[in-house]
């Protein structure tokens, strides 16, 4: 992937009330939280092994990733399979969504800098900001948010 | 019983006509593709497969005629199985018309149109006579279709011509045919038990013909209607194979047919005439009936099953290229490995379902007791095949551990030439088995082993001399297995390691302290650390370490262990053990907390109880077991599980090479054999584990990485070491 987004589809989800996207070309399914399995010693944000179609993955919760308190288990609680690329590799991941909205065309970018000012979330992990439905929607820079499992705080 | 008898017996016979006009509908399309390549061998095996079981199933149930002419059209094929016939378009027509009677055969008995009698005997004849004019063998007499079986078909006697080639004569085929009593149901461990038996003698084929299953409503749950038979390849005779089928000869009745017997090259006249005037050969049927067998349907009578000998001289067994052997005549193939881990990777899928249906078993015993027996016994066989076919997975990617030592071979050879020293390698245990990935990754290390055996090892061929050594020295390469693992010895008769020179140099490198007292296996041990086998000082004076951390690091990758052994003036010894293969574990598993972890069990000493030991300080503490002092950690505070404490903690003591250390948990769950699956390239940082694995109901488990707790063990018993030491001074 490129620096400016080039994605027609993208996922929307949510996460401490925000929505995010992620291109839709990454995500492989959406699974009903299940049974994970805690990795001792691992990165909090990384700590858990999920059972996905009988391979082992990982399943992070991003808002760890950047300072932010867990999201409390709901109803719509969903985990999101990806398709990044850790070192060059295709890797599978999985990640926490509040809520999964939908596969949808992003409409358009308002900035492909994002402001340091007015998000929680660390901009170097937000790849840029787009409108959709209406929506500001931030793009996630999910390869960069795993490149390096140091805690970025 | 016996009034059900008759009507049994025409259902079985319904079931029969049905099944053969599928295999007779398979025979056609096989020869329509023959004619087109005459030299297909596969084609013609599929052939005589098919009409080999439509033979056998026509004698159950009863249809002699069908069954002998069968055998003559299958006797036809045989010759041309095994290339004493030649397959000609001609005889592919012969063969076309034969599947017409048959179908014929078929429909007369379903009364659809009668028997065409002259066409049928003009087939046979023409059969028969091509078979023999081709195929020059010794027929015996006609006579031996079963007496009270008049069959609608004439044979002409065949001229009698002595067999032109000599043959192979220590192996022969039988046919063994099981016509068991009808309240038999062997369980699945009766039957592995009778096949591996017979499988010892030779190379056995077990059929079960479940085309002569009756339709599943017309069952009867407590009779049998599977019929099987067995193909055996072996040199023993019928008495051999008799006593390998335990009580079935004595309990049921078994056929054992000698099939494909060819006869030995009559002498003289009177030897062919002998064959030719002879009584019948039934004989050559070894037909046991030591019990009537009452009730139940077509065995209301027993049956003969055609032991008609058209082309055989019994006396004399002997064998062509049967099926069985043409198979294995195939050799090997090549295949890609990424074929073979998806064969492997798809066995572990399955251990998993199986695993899967244990659990739910186990749970519908506590709701369906009934179902969960009748479950019980499929699970039984279902585990038993999936640990075969487990075993048969995993050997396929076995090689000999000894191409990876080839290659040293010539490093030795080239050294030698180069240095002046003189050197042999001896290799044992060459065809050690070992998956093919530790071998690939195996032989990066041993050259660096040999190599540094030749550095600094094996001494100059005058200074051998001096120190009353051959001026030839010796380096050997030895495997072999040792519980799951594979055990590699580098043993040289060079100069050894001098342990306090080591240990003194590294002080002098700072890598311990000047006052840290090291025993000689410690110190033995710091030639695996980096810093000392960079320094070029210690390498010279210990002549080992060149780059031993790396040797040592690839051969943990491997999930392997290395120790070193040396005795000054005498020589060294490197011992690898690795396990032979990397993707499946037999593992302990253990619980702390709410979570389940997976200890590989090839590394489990034993598991004791932990006694309540007040002298235990933040998650770690030492063990006197029986009198060594075994330092130990609790899982539960190296991973910061919250909660209580178990009250009575279980220590599993684990080692590698001689290091152990107790590693305490709540509890044991008991053995668990698991697909290793690596962790996720994520996950790189975290150390306390091999990989992970998915258990019966889907969750994911950990596999503890055994090293790394040991190295976390032994730090501890250094920190206590470094605490004694500065109470003393």
């Amino acid at each position: 992937m490129t620096n400016t987004p080039n994605m027609a589809g993208i996922l929307t989800f949510v996460m401490s009330n925000e929505i995010f996207a992620v291109p839709a070309s990454m995500v492989l399914e959406i699974l009903d939280p299940g049974p994970a399995t805690p990795v001792p010693t691992a990165p909090a944000f990384i700590n858990k092994l999920i059972n996905f179609r009988g391979r082992v993955i990982p399943l992070a919760d991003l808002r760890l990733r950047c300072g932010l308190p867990a999201g409390a288990p709901s109803g719509d609680t969903r985990m999101v399979v990806l398709e990044i690329r850790f070192e060059d590799e295709p890797t599978l991941v999985a990640i926490l969504a509040d809520k999964v909205y939908e596969v949808g065309i992003l409409e358009g970018v308002v900035a492909d800098k994002v402001p340091r000012i007015g998000t929680r979330w660390h901009p170097e992990f937000i790849k840029a900001i787009g409108r959709h439905k209406d929506k500001f929607v931030m793009i996630l820079d999910i390869d960069r948010i795993f490149a390096s499992s140091q805690p970025v705080l | 019983m016996m009034p059900t008898g008759q009507d049994d017996t025409g259902k079985m016979q319904a079931v029969f006509l049905e099944e053969m006009g599928e295999l007779l509908q398979d025979a056609e399309k096989a020869l329509l593709y023959l004619a087109d390549s005459l030299d297909d061998h596969a084609l013609v095996g599929q052939l005589f497969r098919n009409l080999h079981t439509i033979k056998g199933g026509a004698g159950m149930v009863g249809m002699e005629p069908l069954a002998h002419y069968t055998h003559v059209v299958e006797n036809m094929l045989d010759n041309v199985r095994k290339k004493t016939l030649p397959l000609t378009p001609d005889l592919v027509t012969l063969l076309l018309e034969a599947l017409d009677c048959l179908k014929n055969f078929a429909s007369s008995a379903q009364g659809i149109e009668p028997l065409d009698v002259a066409k049928l005997e003009k087939s046979h004849n023409s059969i028969v006579a091509t078979t023999e004019a081709k195929v020059t063998k010794v027929s015996p007499a006609l006579a031996s279709l079963p007496p009270g079986h008049p069959s609608p078909v004439s044979m002409p006697t065949p001229a009698l011509e002595p067999s032109p080639t000599p043959l192979q004569r220590d192996q022969c085929t039988y046919i063994i045919q099981i016509h068991a009593r009808p309240d038999f149901f062997p369980t699945s461990s009766e039957l592995a038990t009778v096949t591996e038996a017979l499988g010892q003698l030779g190379n056995v084929l077990v059929i079960s013909h479940e085309h002569s299953l009756p339709p599943f409503d017309q069952r009867q749950s407590d009779k049998l209607y599977l019929w099987r038979s067995a193909h055996l390849v072996t040199s023993a005779d019928t008495d051999h194979i008799l006593a390998a089928m335990v009580n079935w000869p004595t309990e049921h009745r078994v056929e054992i047919l000698p099939l494909d017997a060819l006869p030995e090259a009559p002498e003289n006249q009177a030897q062919i005439d002998a064959a030719v005037d002879g009584p019948p050969r039934l004989a050559s049927a070894t037909t046991l009936e030591r019990r009537p067998i009452d009730g139940g349907f077509t065995l209301s009578q027993p049956i003969v099953v055609a032991p008609i000998p058209l082309l055989q001289i019994p006396k004399n067994p002997g064998t062509g290229t049967t099926a069985i052997q043409s198979v294995l005549k195939l050799g090997s193939i090549h295949v890609d490995t990424g074929k073979l881990d998806k064969l492997v990777n798809l066995v572990g899928e399955l251990i998993t379902v199986s695993a899967r249906l244990d659990s739910f078993q186990s749970f519908m015993e506590t709701r369906y007791p009934e179902l969960a027996e009748n479950l019980l016994e499929i699970l039984d066989d279902n585990f038993r095949i999936v640990d075969e076919l487990q075993d048969q997975a995993l050997t396929i990617r076995m090689v000999p551990v000894g191409c990876t030592f080839d290659p040293t071979k010539r490093l030795v050879h080239d050294y030698c030439k180069n240095t002046g020293k003189k050197a042999r390698l001896v290799i044992v245990g060459y065809n050690t088995e070992v998956d093919k990935k530790v071998a690939e990754q195996l032989s990066g290390p041993l050259k660096h082993l040999i190599r540094n055996a030749l550095d600094h090892g094996i001494e100059p061929p005058a200074d051998r001399e001096k120190a009353g050594k051959e001026a030839e020295g010796q380096i050997q390469l030895k495997a072999s297995h040792q519980y799951g693992l594979i055990v590699i010895e580098v043993r040289d008769d060079g100069r050894g390691i001098d342990v306090q020179r080591v240990i003194r140099s590294a002080r002098e490198k700072g890598i311990i302290d000047d006052n840290q007292e090291l025993t000689e296996r410690e110190g033995m041990e710091l030639i695996f650390a980096p810093a000392v086998s960079t320094a070029t000082e210690v390498t010279e004076i210990s002549g080992r370490g060149v780059g031993m951390d790396v040797v040592k690091r690839d051969i943990e990758a491997l999930r392997g262990t290395i120790e070193i052994e040396s005795s000054l003036g005498k020589g060294t010894t490197i011992t690898l053990r690795i396990p032979t293969t990397l993707s499946i574990v037999d593992g302990l598993l253990v619980c702390v907390g709410d979570n389940r972890y997976i200890i590989p069990l090839s590394t489990v000493e034993e598991c004791v109880e932990l006694a309540r030991d007040p002298g235990i300080d933040n998650g770690s503490s030492f063990l006197d077991m029986r009198g060594d002092l075994i330092p130990f950690l609790r899982l539960r505070d190296l991973f910061k599980v919250p909660g209580e404490m178990a009250p009575f903690e279980k220590i599993v003591i684990v080692s590698s090479g001689s290091r152990r250390i107790g590693v305490v948990v709540d509890r044991l769950l008991g053995n668990h054999q698991t697909v290793i699956k690596s962790l996720s390239s994520l996950h790189r940082g975290v150390q306390c584990f091999v990989g992970a694995t998915i258990m019966g109901d889907g969750n994911v488990v950990l596999i503890l990485d055994v090293l790394h707790l040991i190295e976390l063990g032994q730090k501890l018993e250094e920190k206590r070491r470094g605490k004694k030491k500065r109470g003393n001074t």
